[in-house]
């Protein structure tokens, strides 16, 4: 942390190593820090990938919960709901034992690779693309349903018509899931091993740094990582606006 | 006659929620509609109007029965989604897409797979027709509950249907809008010769708007209509069936006064049961036997309906029947309100709806 030259109190040192890390933020971005786009775009790719992934898996997971009534039904939306809650670490482990040599899918060398640490986040998020689809959809009046087959509608058109009447609480969902891959650092950590110029994110280039005392560093990357998960949620926010007339 | 729909022991069941039985929504024996008709079904609320009218649109499949269309067994051929393209409905609930008026419209063309720039060209056509050209680009969220409505028939009426289902299509608009759509429905009758099924509470939109009338009371239905209902025993007495209302209401008649499939009816002495007295036979006479399904009351009110009437009269027990005549009929017999009358039952004019002893059935 910057040392404070005057005797200042606490809250005025601490603005000034907030301004500090807000100048060097500002700084690695405008001088094109290679490093801090270098984790940026790594971090992003990461999350895009996963998101797009798990949303593919989980959005028609959700909807055909959501859409069907069978016996446990009750059973699968508390398991779905619980697992929002899995911690990061034991996703992190639990992916690394599958994938190091001595795993079960240690022959396919995704342990410390970038496709390593999409299939962790991608177990981390499909609970949550999926209940926030299954909240969506069920919270979509039966009666749209029932509408889009008074209209005339196949069983297939009617499934997506109830998806695009649903699609805020979809799109919610898909932004959810975004957030949480981007901020994640335990399967990053664990399974990516935070390898420099290989595996290296955001998250984990911050806790590096922290482990490394240079707070200014670290809160500056923090302050980018801020950056870009405000842009993506303004992007998904336009997009859910320019749905709805 | 070409038979556009037949109905054969078409059986409706629901799971009700709190206990987890299955109930009888609805039995229909037969129903046949000729095609180019316009048939009303009346019945109060719950009576099962909106599950017919869903079952014969193609929605569910019925539990037990079968459904013709143009003499074809739909389930049977699995031909249900050509059915449904071909039977529209409109729902008691109006549901909009989240898009605009137009889009809504364009809706069952695009299902269809018919191109954007002719499902527009349609839809706009439509949507003057129904005189809502102007909002064809507002929000679902921005019409109101008049609007909504004239939206949900323009979507139905883009598709050029043959067959046209309307659940309660006036249940939620103003009298200016409804007079519009029932305008929009004759119109559109008389011009495509379309059938149309109208389920309706409002005995006026009925008697002007439909070539026939039938009436559902607890998922049965009963031929012209039925607002005099009555829960009560039911027993024969000496060759005759004597009818014991809950409030005291005593009804003595014939058997030929109960309907041609009820007069062997025989329920057990306490087995409670629902009746229904057909408005259209009750007879405004000036003699008859009081012992033996004549009753006499006194004119409460009167409403009119083109060349029919319809009477509330209060029978000297305090009891209320409904009384459907011609106006020539009304006026020849010298009527008004506050006279008393004699109403005798004519053949078949009593209905068993069913009886409330699930044990029992006949």
């Amino acid at each position: 942390m910057n040392e404070c030259r005057f005797p200042l109190s606490a809250l005025t040192c601490y603005m000034q190593t907030l301004f500090d890390a807000l100048r060097n933020a500002l700084h690695l971005v405008l001088t094109l820090d290679a490093d801090v786009f270098e984790y940026a775009g790594r971090s992003v790719l990461i999350a895009t990938v996963s998101t797009l992934i798990a949303g593919l898996i989980g959005i028609p997971l959700g909807m055909l919960v959501a859409e069907h009534e069978f016996p446990g039904k009750r059973a699968v939306v508390t398991l779905l709901n619980t697992l929002l809650a899995l911690p990061t670490v034991v996703v992190g482990l639990l992916v690394y034992t599958f994938l190091s040599r001595t795993g079960p899918l240690g022959t396919l060398q995704l342990l410390f690779t970038v496709p390593g640490i999409i299939i962790g986040e991608v177990l981390l998020v499909v609970p949550i693309v999926t209940a926030f689809t299954l909240s969506a959809v069920a919270r979509t009046d039966r009666d749209v349903r029932k509408t889009a087959l008074a209209l005339g509608a196949s069983p297939r058109q009617t499934l997506w018509t109830v998806l695009c009447e649903s699609r805020f609480g979809v799109l919610a969902a898909v932004i959810a899931a975004f957030g949480r891959v981007v901020s994640e650092v335990g399967v990053a950590t664990i399974v990516g091993g935070n390898i420099d110029h290989f595996t290296r994110t955001m998250t984990t280039a911050i806790v590096l740094n922290v482990d490394m005392g240079s707070f200014a560093l670290a809160l500056a990357l923090g302050i980018v990582l801020l950056a870009i998960s405000l842009s993506i949620n303004v992007l998904f926010q336009y997009l859910q606006g320019g749905g709805q007339p | 006659m070409t038979h556009r729909y037949t109905l054969e022991n078409v059986v409706r069941r629901y799971r009700e929620a709190r206990t987890g039985r299955s109930v009888e929504a609805l039995r229909v024996r037969r129903l046949d509609v000729a095609a180019g008709e316009i048939l009303a079904v009346v019945g109060p609320n719950g009576s099962g109007k909106s599950s017919l009218l869903e079952t014969m649109a193609f929605l569910q499949r019925p539990d037990g029965g079968r459904i013709l269309l143009d003499g074809r067994d739909v389930w049977a051929e699995r031909k249900s989604l050509a059915a449904r393209r071909r039977c529209p409905i409109l729902l008691q609930k109006t549901v909009l897409f989240k898009t605009t008026v137009l889009r809504n419209v364009m809706y069952g063309l695009r299902m269809r797979g018919l191109g954007r720039a002719e499902a527009r060209r349609r839809a706009e056509a439509v949507l003057r027709l129904v005189r809502l050209d102007r909002l064809a680009q507002r929000g679902n969220r921005e019409l109101s509950g008049g609007e909504r409505q004239r939206v949900a028939l323009a979507r139905l009426l883009v598709l050029g249907p043959e067959i046209l289902l309307l659940d309660e299509p006036t249940a939620n608009v103003d009298r200016a809008n409804e007079q519009l759509i029932e305008q929009l429905i004759r119109q559109l009758h008389q011009r495509n010769g379309m059938t149309v099924i109208l389920a309706s509470h409002s005995f006026r939109q009925a008697t002007t708007l439909a070539d026939r009338i039938v009436t559902l009371v607890d998922g049965q239905l009963m031929p012209g209509t039925m607002d005099n209902l009555f829960t009560g025993t039911l027993c024969r007495e000496a060759g005759v069936f004597a009818f014991r209302d809950e409030s005291g209401l005593v009804l003595r008649f014939r058997p030929e006064a109960m309907a041609r499939e009820d007069r062997n009816a025989c329920p057990a002495p306490d087995t409670p049961v629902r009746i229904a007295v057909d408005t259209k036979h009750l007879l405004v006479v000036s003699d008859g036997n009081e012992r033996m399904g004549v009753f006499s009351g006194r004119i409460e009110s009167v409403r009119r309906h083109r060349d029919r009437c319809r009477l509330r009269v209060r029978l000297v027990e305090g009891h209320v029947l409904r009384v459907e005549m011609t106006l020539a009929d009304y006026k020849q017999l010298g009527l008004n309100l506050g006279t008393t009358v004699r109403l005798r039952l004519a053949d078949g004019a009593i209905h068993l709806v069913r009886t409330l002893n699930p044990d029992y059935s006949h």
